[in-house]
């Protein structure tokens, strides 16, 4: 006697409870041999505003969004989506003249048949990495789209992801849900949650909706965490020992104009105590201030956050929304019959835009993964808990690579490199590239959310050495380097050619009266 | 038609300017020659004669002949282009590169006929950009300039060797008229036939052997202007060349 899974039910309507709900139902949308399809349900209180500060994504959300049948233009016009190219780091490393790099999600040139890294590391001039390798940098710096303009042939594209407004794109999420994917939306209050020894979770005893049960519950309640620790008590595995800001301060910026131009990377400036990220959607601009409140009283941090917006814009804004987080996660993220998604599961610090990408992780696997009967819930908990486990180990040492590389000399940057919040696999991994360039294999597979190319990005642009005096004896193929090299720099001048302003693409996106996708 | 006007592309005048594309280049109607980059020699030697135009100041302007006069171009025909080539100068019109403010700029004829104050191709994007369209225009004549340049250098070196030798072009109309055509030069074939192994190579590694061979072959180009001459209101019967070998 088999006990199906027919009914899952999300608690939490923000972007982890929509994304969830739309990936599931998007991928469950058949009937079973009983002629049953997968019923999803989100419930969804509106007394919790969502935290509506995850705006960055990762260019995975465009095969996300494919699979749960959103379009492109429907995003652009719907969630004032911008496109995102790279994320640039200022001020994290200086040096001289080079104060900045970008991490661009384009690989460089050539690397589909080997890794030019060690060639750029040979040559005696100190040029920008991510520059002689990739195009992409002088794209952003030209302020370029990705892609061509709508019904352009041929059509020409390079790696992004998009920039969205969490709360329109979660309005967008929902309506699709429910109108296109048969989602239930409940408007509705957990009242009671009530649990069992065996299952986990029993039922959720609602305000106007009576008693709600399935077979599996999403917590995806935000910092409440409401079914997964509030209820199942598990507790969440601090961190704020190796990632130390612990508060953002955050607030928008409105444009001078509506014709102004549109960045297309995620900015980060490293300041006294943190970071500020800026984030460009189609009206106004995301800003915050990511800070440690150990190194810093709340109002010099609101000081700095205002300087900036100074010097960036001409409006201030009246008040900025401060929110405190604990960096950490889930020491189990699917416990008996309830899995978390979103913030329930845990929180980094937004340096590598890493929230709305682990969302989509979590939820692409356990769509993938549902067990058809709960008899084997506790196997796909166990490969859940493994995967996720590994993704969020990966994302905290990635970010910690660019603290520890960092040659800032306040308090807050110098505390960053102290061996007490180090990450020892990465001391060791940074000690061995002191000898020898970042190899694919010195990332476990499992572990490779960020890929060796992500790491060479940051490594590099931080100015951090490989002494290649030694190693250089394996690297013998230079005039395939030297011809990529100079294919890079011809791809730049082809496509600052052929691509349209950041706003002349969202213009035409816009103004399109085609269903493009 | 309006006499031209260039002038420097401004994003703040001409933000709403567009171009009017023309499938048939009609406003090269009256145009016979066109001056080519080397970069275009293969292109338009496929399609029509290419050979040099005498000059003053240099040893001959690469060119492509488009009619039997300056004034007649044979592949603009009732609104339609009758070939497969179009020589980059054509189709960069109504723009051109020029020099403002010490810095090379992209100018637009704001008084031609292919431009307008609204509709058609959108030259600067709402943000003040230039629309790709104008970035590649700009890029045409960017890379025509070094074609011009190359093509310079590529005379220099036919005229060093001796490979030039003036043609003359005898035009037979089928209403029994005949028209002779001075002032260009082509290749000389029993100089180049008889160049030495180490001039050939040289030539090889340079490049400019194909394209010696594109422009001795263009001549047979004669008879496609022939044909095209059959539509035009001079039909043409036959053509002799001369190539004057010393």
């Amino acid at each position: 006697m088999t006990t199906p899974v027919t009914h899952v039910l999300i608690v939490g309507g923000g972007t982890a409870g929509w994304l969830t709900a739309g990936i599931l139902a998007a991928t469950h949308a058949g009937k079973d041999a009983f002629g049953q399809s997968l019923k999803v349900t989100v419930i969804e209180s509106d007394g919790i505003a969502p935290i509506g500060v995850g705006e960055g994504t990762w260019p995975s959300m465009r095969s996300t969004l494919m699979r749960i049948g959103i379009t492109e233009t429907e995003l652009v016009r719907e969630a004032s989506a911008t496109f995102k190219q790279a994320s640039k780091f200022v001020d994290w490393h200086r040096n001289g003249k080079q104060t900045s790099y970008y991490h661009p999600f384009s690989a460089p040139q050539g690397s589909a048949q080997l890794d030019i890294t060690p060639y750029w590391l040979m040559q005696t001039d100190a040029s920008q990495y991510a520059q002689m390798v990739c195009f992409q940098p002088a794209l952003c710096e030209a302020g370029l789209a990705p892609r061509s303009l709508p019904n352009v042939k041929p059509a020409v594209a390079v790696n992004y992801g998009y920039h969205l407004d969490a709360g329109k794109f979660i309005a967008l999420l929902k309506r699709h849900c429910v109108e296109k994917l048969g989602v239930i939306h409940l408007q509705d209050q957990v009242t009671e949650v009530i649990t069992s020894p065996e299952e986990g979770i029993s039922a959720l005893a609602t305000a106007h909706h009576g008693t709600q049960s399935a077979q599996l519950y999403v917590d995806c309640t935000g910092f409440h965490a409401r079914l997964i620790e509030q209820s199942l008590s598990v507790p969440l595995k601090d961190y704020s020992h190796v990632l130390l800001a612990d508060t953002a301060l955050v607030t928008q910026q409105p444009y001078d104009s509506p014709h102004d131009a549109i960045s297309c990377v995620t900015q980060s400036s490293a300041q006294e105590a943190g970071w500020i990220w800026d984030i460009g959607l189609q009206a106004r601009r995301g800003v915050g201030y990511v800070y440690c409140s150990q190194f810093h009283e709340s109002d010099k941090a609101e000081q700095h956050l205002r300087t900036y917006l100074a010097r960036t814009g001409n409006t201030q804004p009246e008040q900025l929304r401060t929110i405190r987080f604990k960096t950490g996660h889930r020491q189990q993220f699917w416990h008996k019959n309830c899995v978390a998604i979103g913030l329930s599961s845990g929180f980094l610090e937004p340096l590598e835009a890493s929230s709305l990408m682990l969302i989509e992780q979590s939820a692409l696997l356990l769509a993938d993964q549902l067990p058809a009967v709960t008899e084997v819930l506790p196997q796909a908990a166990a490969r859940f808990n493994r995967a996720l486990s590994d993704k969020w180990a990966a994302t905290i040492e990635f970010l910690k690579l660019h603290y520890v590389l960092s040659n800032r000399q306040e308090p807050f940057w110098q505390h960053n490199r102290h061996a007490d919040t180090a990450l020892s696999a990465l001391t060791d991994k940074l000690e061995e590239w002191r000898y020898r360039p970042i190899q694919s294999q010195d990332v476990l597979p499992g572990a490779d959310l960020f890929s060796a190319q992500s790491f060479r990005y940051i490594y590099y642009g931080m100015q951090a050495k490989t002494d290649m005096r030694y190693c250089q004896r394996q690297f013998n193929h230079h005039s395939f380097a030297q011809q990529q090299f100079h294919l890079n720099e011809a791809l730049v001048i082809q496509h600052q050619r052929q691509l349209p302003s950041h706003r002349a693409l969202l213009d035409a996106i816009i103004a399109s009266t085609l269903t493009q996708p | 038609m309006n006499p031209s006007q260039f002038v420097p592309l401004d994003a703040e005048m001409h933000r709403h300017l567009g171009v009017i594309e023309d499938a048939g280049f009609s406003h090269s109607e009256r145009t016979g020659l066109v001056s080519i980059g080397l970069h275009e020699l293969f292109d338009v030697a496929s399609c029509m004669p290419v050979v040099l135009i005498d000059d003053n100041a240099s040893a001959g302007v690469l060119s492509a002949m488009l009619g039997f006069n300056a004034e007649q171009n044979l592949f603009c025909q009732h609104g339609q282009w009758l070939g497969h080539a179009v020589p980059v100068h054509l189709r960069s019109h109504p723009f051109a590169l020029g020099v403002n403010n010490g810095q090379l700029a992209l100018l637009v004829d704001v008084n031609s006929s292919g431009v307008a104050e609204s509709g058609g191709i959108r030259l600067f994007a709402s943000d003040g950009s230039l629309m790709p369209y104008s970035k590649q225009v700009k890029g045409l004549l960017e890379d025509l300039m070094l074609g011009y340049r190359q093509a310079q250098r590529f005379v220099e070196r036919l005229s060093h060797l001796g490979l030039l030798a003036p043609l003359t072009i005898s035009v037979h109309y089928t209403d029994g008229n005949t028209q002779r055509i001075d002032g260009c030069h082509s290749i000389n074939e029993q100089v180049f036939m008889r160049l030495s192994s180490d001039q050939l190579l040289a030539l090889h590694q340079e490049g400019y052997l194909m394209a010696i061979n594109a422009m001795m072959l263009s001549l047979r180009q004669f008879n496609r202007l022939v044909q095209l001459s059959k539509t035009s209101p001079f039909s043409v019967a036959s053509v002799d060349l001369q190539v004057l070998t010393p």
